[in-house]
């Protein structure tokens, strides 16, 4: 294993404990983790249910903590983003590798593919879209499957359960499943 | 086995006459491709039936030794162009365009075990059923088919499918959408505008303009208007409220944001854009739970009908209806100089 790859791992393994976090709190175990010169500058966890927002991604959460860290060290958020590498627990949606593209996040590190929503191949491939370059921002170098298998038992463990903040009707039963 | 479909094409094409979807400024469906392609043809090995009365065994042998597959939309049995003409029935795909004879030939091929059928030759047929009324013409030009029109698609197509009432409302919201467009233009932001409506009580739900150029390049018009909707729950997370250089923000306040049936998201929500949306908002747009989309000017790069159509995207979850071309003269004048 090269030194990057194991960095890779030890950064997942840092996503992968908020993606914990959230779990207990019973949000989506989604954890994700902004990284510049070798350190955690921001952190995010889905807030979907709290902000009524269904915008509110872990990688959402993330870049607007790096835009306040920023405003706290007074640094450039351009250059900030253009240095800094995003790890992921779950492969980033269709919106936010959009959105990941538009802050400028060069690189993208995710850990289990997004069967439902995936936006750097599983459903498209946004993220290395290079048509839509002029809009959207430069293309992101993606690298997926890093602790996979621990990324998926956090999202059984969920999906198990139901989430009660859908209206009832809407409501998916666990006896229905 | 006989089919008419003559007498069915005859129906159609009266009402298709009165279809004109791209008048302009009206509200015209974004379909998915599928409905909207030419039809896609593929080689069968047909045969001459050389004794009219025997067609009904025939057909019921062949369906026996070679059923239709994945081409149960042909009619089996045609009568050949020249009226009066042998009947020709279907035998088998071909699989491949060069198929040697020998093996059309060989001892197990349908021909050779059903009787009363002369030499198999290659024809060309539609290789899907047909999904609208254009694609039907177009399929039953090569072999009849079956076709069972989807009524939604069918009204979609059509110019009648919304009543003068609904226009109405559509031109109304698009007004507003455009003057919230030219509000952001005099706020040095991109001419983009974005109200959101309660499509059953028809009251506006947040209204918002584009402010990626206001220091986040993710306040896109359809973002800032979510996060808006978010806030007439209860919730939202970009802190608009008593920011005084954007007075035009504005959002309602809906009671039962925490009841188990109260409003959810962009549910029952139609939302209504100056311009074609891009993937980070159509996405938005889908996680949100839209009803229907309007917007008036394409853009090249655009989600919903140029570069991409996520509302129809296979695997997603949710898919909403979208319209462009609403209001469009107004809208083309904000975008005149791209």
């Amino acid at each position: 294993m090269s030194e990057v790859d194991d960095l890779y791992f030890q950064w997942m393994n840092e996503a992968l404990v908020l993606a914990e976090e959230a779990l207990k709190a019973q949000e989506v175990p989604v954890g994700c983790i902004i990284v510049y010169s070798n350190k955690i500058i921001a952190t995010g966890g889905n807030e979907v249910n709290e902000t009524k927002n269904a915008t509110r991604h872990a990688e959402i959460i993330a870049i607007e903590r790096v835009r306040e860290f920023c405003r706290k060290e007074e640094l450039s958020e351009k250059e900030i983003f253009k240095f800094s590498t995003l790890y992921v627990t779950v492969e980033p949606c269709v919106m936010c590798a959009a959105a990941l593209r538009q802050v400028e996040i060069p690189v993208v590190v995710y850990g289990c593919a997004n069967e439902r929503f995936g936006g750097c191949g599983s459903i498209l491939d946004v993220a290395r879209d290079e048509a839509i370059s002029n809009s959207i921002g430069p293309c992101i170098d993606v690298i997926g499957g890093i602790l996979a298998d621990k990324a998926i038992h956090l999202l059984k463990h969920f999906y198990k359960g139901e989430n009660l903040n859908a209206p009832d009707h809407k409501r998916k039963r666990k006896n229905n499943a | 086995m006989k089919s008419t479909p003559g007498k069915t094409f005859q129906k159609f094409k009266k009402e298709n006459q009165t279809e004109d979807i791209n008048r302009v400024g009206s509200p015209q469906a974004v379909l998915a491709d599928e409905y909207l392609s030419a039809i896609k043809l593929v080689d069968v090995f047909v045969a001459n039936i050389a004794d009219k009365k025997q067609t009904a065994r025939i057909v019921k042998e062949l369906m026996t030794v070679s059923p239709l597959g994945d081409l149960q939309h042909l009619k089996r049995v045609r009568t050949s162009s020249d009226h009066g003409g042998p009947l020709q029935v279907v035998l088998f795909k071909s699989q491949s365009g060069q198929q040697m004879l020998e093996n059309v030939n060989s001892d197990s091929k349908p021909q050779r075990v059903v009787d009363g059928l002369g030499a198999p030759y290659l024809v060309k047929v539609p290789a899907t059923p047909p999904l609208t009324r254009q694609q039907y013409y177009e399929a039953i030009k090569y072999w009849p088919v079956n076709f069972h029109e989807d009524k939604e698609i069918a009204a979609l197509l059509s110019v009648n499918y919304f009543s003068n009432e609904d226009l109405q409302y559509i031109e109304n919201y698009m007004n507003l959408a455009i003057r919230l467009a030219r509000t952001a233009e005099t706020k040095m932001q991109l001419p983009i505008g974005a109200v959101v409506v309660n499509s059953s009580t028809k009251e506006v739900v947040s209204e918002a303009y584009d402010l990626r150029q206001a220091g986040y390049p993710l306040q896109h018009a359809v973002m800032v208007a979510i996060d808006l909707v978010a806030h007439s729950q209860g919730g939202g997370m970009w802190q608009f409220d008593g920011n005084y250089s954007h007075p035009s923000l504005k959002h309602a306040t809906m009671t039962g944001a925490n009841d188990s049936n109260g409003p959810y998201l962009c549910t029952g929500f139609d939302i209504f854009l100056t311009q074609e949306p891009c993937v980070m908002c159509s996405m938005a747009l889908v996680h949100s739970r839209i009803c229907r989309v309007f917007y008036g000017s394409s853009h090249p790069d655009g989600a919903l009908g140029s570069h991409h159509k996520i509302h129809c995207q296979p695997g997603l979850n949710h898919h909403y209806k979208v319209f462009r071309n609403c209001l469009s003269q107004e809208t083309e004048k904000l975008y005149k100089d791209r």
